[in-house]
């Protein structure tokens, strides 16, 4: 719905956008906004939409399996908060234009993206620590880096979401430490976990990109580069793995003085690719339960939506 | 139902149900705040759903939900209580991270597993604003 009376000229308007974004200036949903702003921060607020729920699934699977009370307790938690974020997160993308039935079904039908990390299987509770303290820790980097995104709605949210993250890379630091003081079998398993996880934590933070290229860096949605994230999340986590004496398989991770960055390895970006085109290992997997959990949950969207017509039914 | 019944409100979208704004006191000397919105077909599951999702975390004392005028406290603060310890929700619930880290890190030593390869020289600030 154009409810606009700004009669400048398209051209016009984006700059004046330009102006006020480079001053630090917040848009708001119902601020006027370039076409490709608009369509660019739908898609990232709901891929990240996406991920929060998909993001549940591998973890869930662990919740049974947890070692103990307590931590089937924490790890519950976790999952509801993860769900939480994608609940916060559609209705921030749903006032930039695309309903939230919308999205959820795009979601299952395989339209729409999640992130690559939970396309793949948890194999062990090590991989439970991985996703707790590295996957959590390279999501944390990347939205602590949004709490300063031009858009205002999506900046608003993450700080709420990033208090929880935060609280979850604690839950995921305590079970990593609890495993790595532990026996040599639970050092291994938890060494086995990140030899697996490494490649694919390293393809989350994306291919090295040129900001140039990236709108959404233009647009000062986003304020830092691919690399510049994986670089802090090096000095975060890296040092903390090896005090540990966890290594990571890229032997040539260091931190390199002279340069002021990390030297690493730039891993295949075949698999990463591969999840993009919808054919990552658990793709089909956890969409097959994301479906499922969707149809069979069909009853209390009814009861909450049409409560006459489900007691009638 | 009788004529003088007043139909139901239907919500706009049948998929979505009545939209209630979500207010919360942070503590008994704050003013309400709007913390958000959710879709709920009565004040009563509104509550509810406002409770699970948005004060999970000891975010507030008290919390209502909203349609237009209408304005409905959740009216029972021990509602925003737990009968259990529930602190695996909050920061508090993972506390000594430093004694862990030290016993871990001599766990490595006695090892001899400790990675010696070099680091950024100081990463206090880094770790400070990551927190």
């Amino acid at each position: 719905m154009d409810t606009d009376t700004d009669t400048r000229t398209v051209e016009s308007k984006t700059a004046d956008f330009q102006i006020r974004v480079e001053a630090g200036e917040k848009i708001e949903a119902s601020d006027w906004m370039p076409e490709g702003y608009r369509q660019g921060a739908l898609k990232f607020i709901e891929m990240h939409a996406n991920s929060e729920i998909m993001g549940a699934l591998p973890e869930r699977e662990w919740i049974a399996r947890a070692p103990s009370l307590r931590r089937k307790l924490s790890l519950t938690a976790k999952v509801q908060d993860e769900v939480g974020h994608g609940h916060l997160l559609y209705r921030i993308a749903e006032d930039l234009g695309k309903p939230r039935a919308a999205m959820i079904e795009d979601l299952i039908a395989g339209k729409t993206k999640f992130h690559n990390v939970f396309h793949y299987p948890t194999e062990t509770w090590g991989d439970v620590a991985v996703i707790g303290f590295l996957i959590d820790g390279a999501a944390l980097v990347t939205q602590k880096a949004l709490l300063d995104s031009s858009y205002g709605p999506y900046a608003r949210v993450l700080k709420r979401i990033c208090a929880e993250e935060s609280l979850h890379q604690r839950h995921g630091e305590d079970l990593v430490l609890e495993m790595c003081a532990g026996t040599d079998e639970q050092r291994a398993m938890f060494q086995d976990a990140v030899n697996r996880w490494w490649v694919p934590v390293m393809h989350f933070f994306g291919p090295p990109s040129k900001p140039t290229l990236d709108p959404l860096l233009h647009w000062r949605f986003k304020t830092a580069t691919n690399e510049e994230l994986r670089q802090r999340f090096f000095s975060l986590y890296i040092p903390k793995l090896w005090d540990m004496g966890i290594t990571v398989p890229d032997p040539a991770l260091e931190y390199d003085a002279a340069a002021g960055e990390w030297a690493w390895t730039e891993p295949d970006w075949e698999p990463l690719r591969r999840i993009a085109r919808g054919d990552g290992p658990m793709t089909e997997t956890r969409l097959a339960w994301r479906r499922w959990i969707h149809e069979a949950h069909g009853w209390v969207r009814l009861v909450m939506a049409e409560p006459e017509r489900a007691a009638a039914a | 139902m009788t004529a003088a019944t007043p139909a139901p409100e239907r919500p706009a979208d049948p998929a979505e149900g009545l939209r209630w704004e979500v207010f919360g006191r942070r503590t008994a000397s704050d003013d309400w705040a709007e913390v958000g919105y959710l879709h709920a077909p009565d004040a009563e599951m509104a509550l509810l759903l406002a409770r699970d999702t948005f004060f999970r975390h000891e975010e507030g004392v008290d919390l209502a939900v909203s349609r237009g005028p209408d304005f409905f406290p959740l009216g029972q603060p021990e509602l925003l209580e737990h009968a259990t310890d529930k602190s695996y929700r909050l920061q508090r619930g993972y506390t000594g991270l430093g004694a862990k880290r030290r016993l871990a890190a001599a766990r490595a030593a006695a090892l001899g597993a400790v990675v010696q390869r070099r680091r950024p020289p100081d990463l206090r600030v880094l770790n400070e604003d990551h927190r």
